[in-house]
């Protein structure tokens, strides 16, 4: 499995590899081959951002398709290489935005059931086999659940983006489209929220332990 | 125990220092440099923040799937890839309007369509009956009759007509025709 871009700009202070404006410069030339260099970089960490937010693996798999054909398809957007990183995110944060949005419009015509996560976190529980794990697993889930629907919409995107995601302040910024000084105040009441969800924290702790 | 007014920084300086140490005052970020304890504080909150995130990335499947990409090629910045809409559009509109010209100028026009194109038509061209009424005018005869009249042939002057129809006038007077002028008198 290559290494992916979370990992690698924790090496980097700004959060972006080093050799990734260059392989977007390619791609925007015209080169396939850069472009699905790209992918591998990020397509991991783009599919954990979509499952935090959809809980669905299948969902995941579809949106992180469709968020990648759109950065290939509008890549000639771009203009400063070095941004990649938080245009895809932003690219991704509106597809899921726009998922959720269509899902809530669903479930209210009952079109839709929301138990899909649990029968599917059950089966995986059924077929895994760690049953202890995947127990473990749903707990923690819900515990975020909990949480993150405590938290306003801003002060939950830009809790997860910056603890879940592990983009920078400046990074938040371009995604949101919002000054750092905003998303600072966002973030700081998010973790207001967190420090006072005991149980969640205690979850962490054991977890630790 | 600590340069800032005595007391360890409370839980939302903590907080504040979680999201961004700079965004601290210098004498509170000097504190926090300097004890242990608010160190410690903020570590924990750390902490929990950071096996919150591992424990998400633990917890979520790896894709199963490859992302595939479609066919086409990237697009590239080209001066003719922008405005192709743009091109289309003109192109129609000239077209439209060449022919629109083309028509105005009559050479596909062949017969009225309405009321209104009749009279325009009339205005133009020469009425068939006011032709055939001012042929009539200079000569009512049909043309089967017309060698019978003998109108038109120029041997016939008048010196042969007054030869064959003579003058009234030029006629001796005979006894029958003054008995006859006699009983009109």
């Amino acid at each position: 499995m290559p290494q992916t871009a979370q990992q690698k700009s924790q090496d980097t202070p700004t959060g972006s590899t080093p050799h990734v404006p260059a392989l977007v410069e390619k791609a925007r030339a015209g080169s396939r081959i850069a472009f699905e260099q790209l992918v591998d970089l990020f397509q991991e960490d783009i599919f954990r951002t979509v499952y935090y937010r959809t809980r669905s693996h299948m969902d995941a798999e579809d949106l992180t398709q469709e968020i990648f054909i759109k950065a290939f398809k509008n890549l000639s957007g771009l203009k400063a290489f070095d941004r990649f990183r938080s245009w895809l995110y932003s690219i991704a944060i509106n597809r899921v935005r726009d998922f959720n949005r269509k899902k809530r419009f669903r479930a209210l015509f009952g079109t839709f059931s929301d138990s899909d996560e649990v029968i599917q976190s059950d089966t995986e529980i059924n077929d895994h086999p760690e049953a202890l794990t995947g127990l473990m697993r749903q707990d923690f889930w819900k515990q975020v659940r909990l949480l993150l629907d405590k938290l306003s919409r801003l002060e939950r995107e830009v809790f997860l983006l910056r603890f879940m995601d592990h983009l920078s302040i400046r990074e938040i910024s371009q995604v949101m489209a919002k000054s750092e000084s905003t998303i600072k105040t966002h973030l700081y009441r998010a973790l207001k929220k967190f420090k006072k969800d005991a149980s969640l924290i205690q979850f962490l702790q054991e977890e630790s332990a | 125990m600590n340069s800032h007014n005595g007391i360890h920084l409370d839980e939302d300086q903590i907080l504040h220092a979680v999201v961004d140490e700079a965004d601290l005052l210098p004498t509170l970020r000097e504190h926090l440099s300097a004890c242990p304890q608010c160190r410690a504080n903020k570590e924990i909150i750390k902490q929990d923040l950071e096996r919150l995130g591992n424990l998400a990335k633990r917890f979520t499947p790896l894709p199963k799937k490859q992302v595939s990409l479609p066919v086409e090629k990237v697009r590239t910045f080209s001066p003719w890839s922008w405005n192709w809409q743009a091109s289309l559009g003109a192109a129609v509109t000239a077209a439209v309007l060449v022919i629109f010209v083309v028509w105005l100028a009559g050479p596909f026009r062949t017969t009225p369509g309405d009321n209104a194109d009749i009279i325009a038509w009339e205005f133009f061209e020469p009425d068939p009956i006011l032709t055939e009424i001012r042929i009539l005018a200079e000569n009512a005869l049909p043309s089967v009759y017309q060698d019978i009249s003998g109108e038109y042939d120029s041997s016939l002057d008048k010196e042969f007509i007054r030869f064959i129809v003579p003058s009234v006038d030029n006629e001796p007077l005979t006894y029958e025709e003054g008995e006859k002028w006699a009983r009109i008198c």
